[in-house]
């Protein structure tokens, strides 16, 4: 492995802006072969949608009913951002993990888990999959293997776009619990003692880049991301499309089964 | 394994042809490795792709995976059972499972496309 990863330490933003940015690194990846890792926070309470969630189900949940909104090119449930701390890495094909991009979960998550675990936080990984016919609207009370639970709460989830053999994965680590989604407990809740300020910090981001290469540099946005991300999000507010579907077949024709 | 008679691009998705009407799916390879389908978008008909361009996607496991049209030309048919049968794809990729039918615009393309016996030496090799 000799990749050089892009880290990069976002203030917290608006959830446009931060799909726009995952977005537009996904294709950054694919067009230059950069990788990239991102960690990043949200400047309001945001609910993404998985990318084939229905927006129905969002406006029939009195909670979320004034809050942004935005849609994530990822699949998976809806989350409500609030006070966790977000990653996202965007890996070109050429990548080891993103020819077998299941194994990204599983040493992403892995790293985390350690982490948590040097911080006193007792961490299980879930293990396996719901067999479930029908899914929760959230994220956090689905179930996937991948997930990482304490006491019995999923506090990390994450959700991939592939996009011709490049790989965007991104992922929510709940800090503390919202007063829009109290039944979902955050790492203060489980664990009173966790220090959520040193999420962010460059030591956490080191450890996280190490899976992705062995060389990695701290900087900003580039230029031609930023440029792109500016697009992408110009686009979705002026079209007011942030929510909408980008699916091809009518929404009655998608099965919720 | 590969249907012989069928065409394949790198990114899965196979071609069946009758003279300038293909049908398009993806293989039971690319089926396996995305596991557990939940979701399918597919094209509305009379909608014109180019080759190489995305006419679709697949959620898998929290994982949205885009699909490529193999050749260019107008979709004149849409599996409409699959959105809400998934399972069609699992149990029969090369033949129920099928996406959508296009009429070719430039069937010269098809020449680009790998045969079965390529196509295993790619999913050998891990692509």
């Amino acid at each position: 492995m000799n990749d050089l990863v892009h880290v990069i330490l976002d203030e917290p933003q608006s959830g446009v802006w931060n799909m726009a940015v995952d977005e537009a690194l996904l294709e950054e990846s694919l067009r230059s072969g950069t990788v990239f890792l991102r960690l990043y926070r949200w400047s309001e309470p945001t609910v993404s949608l998985g990318y084939f969630q229905k927006e129905t189900e969002l406006r029939h949940d009195p909670r979320f009913a004034n809050l942004p909104s935005v849609r994530r090119l990822s699949g998976g449930g809806a989350i409500l951002h609030h006070h966790e701390q977000t990653y996202s890495c965007s890996l070109p094909p050429s990548h080891r993990l993103a020819q077998q991009p299941y194994q990204l979960y599983v040493e992403i998550h892995a790293i985390f888990a350690a982490w948590l675990t040097e911080c006193g936080v007792q961490i299980t990984p879930r293990g396996s999959n719901s067999d479930r016919k029908e899914e929760p609207f959230l994220c956090f009370l689905r179930e996937a293997a991948p997930d990482l639970i304490v006491r019995g709460h999923k506090i990390l989830g994450s959700a991939q776009r592939r996009r011709r053999g490049a790989v965007l994965q991104h992922g929510s680590l709940l800090l503390r619990a919202s007063e829009h989604t109290p039944e979902l407990f955050g790492l203060c809740e489980l664990n009173p003692k966790f220090p959520d300020t040193i999420v962010a910090a460059d030591q956490f981001a080191k450890r996280l880049a190490s899976c992705l290469g062995d060389v990695f540099v701290t900087g900003e946005l580039p230029g031609p991301v930023r440029a792109k991300a500016t697009k992408l999000a110009n686009e979705r507010v002026a079209t007011d499309s942030s929510i909408a579907p980008n699916w091809k077949v009518p929404i009655d024709q998608i099965s919720t089964d | 394994m590969a249907p012989a008679n069928l065409k394949y691009a790198k990114t899965h998705e196979w071609l069946s042809l009758n003279g300038d009407v293909g049908t398009i799916g993806i293989s039971d390879f690319a089926v396996k490795e995305l596991t557990d389908l939940v979701y399918m978008g597919l094209p509305n008909v009379g909608k014109k792709l180019n080759a190489g361009e995305v006419f679709g996607e697949i959620e898998s496991v929290k994982a949205v995976s885009d699909l490529y049209a193999p050749v260019s030309g107008e979709v004149i048919e849409v599996n409409s059972n699959l959105p809400n049968d998934l399972d069609l794809l699992s149990k029969d990729a090369f033949g129920k499972g099928w996406l959508i039918k296009i009429r070719l615009s430039n069937p010269a393309e098809v020449a680009s496309l790998l045969d079965a016996a390529a196509y295993e030496r790619e999913c050998a090799a891990g692509h």
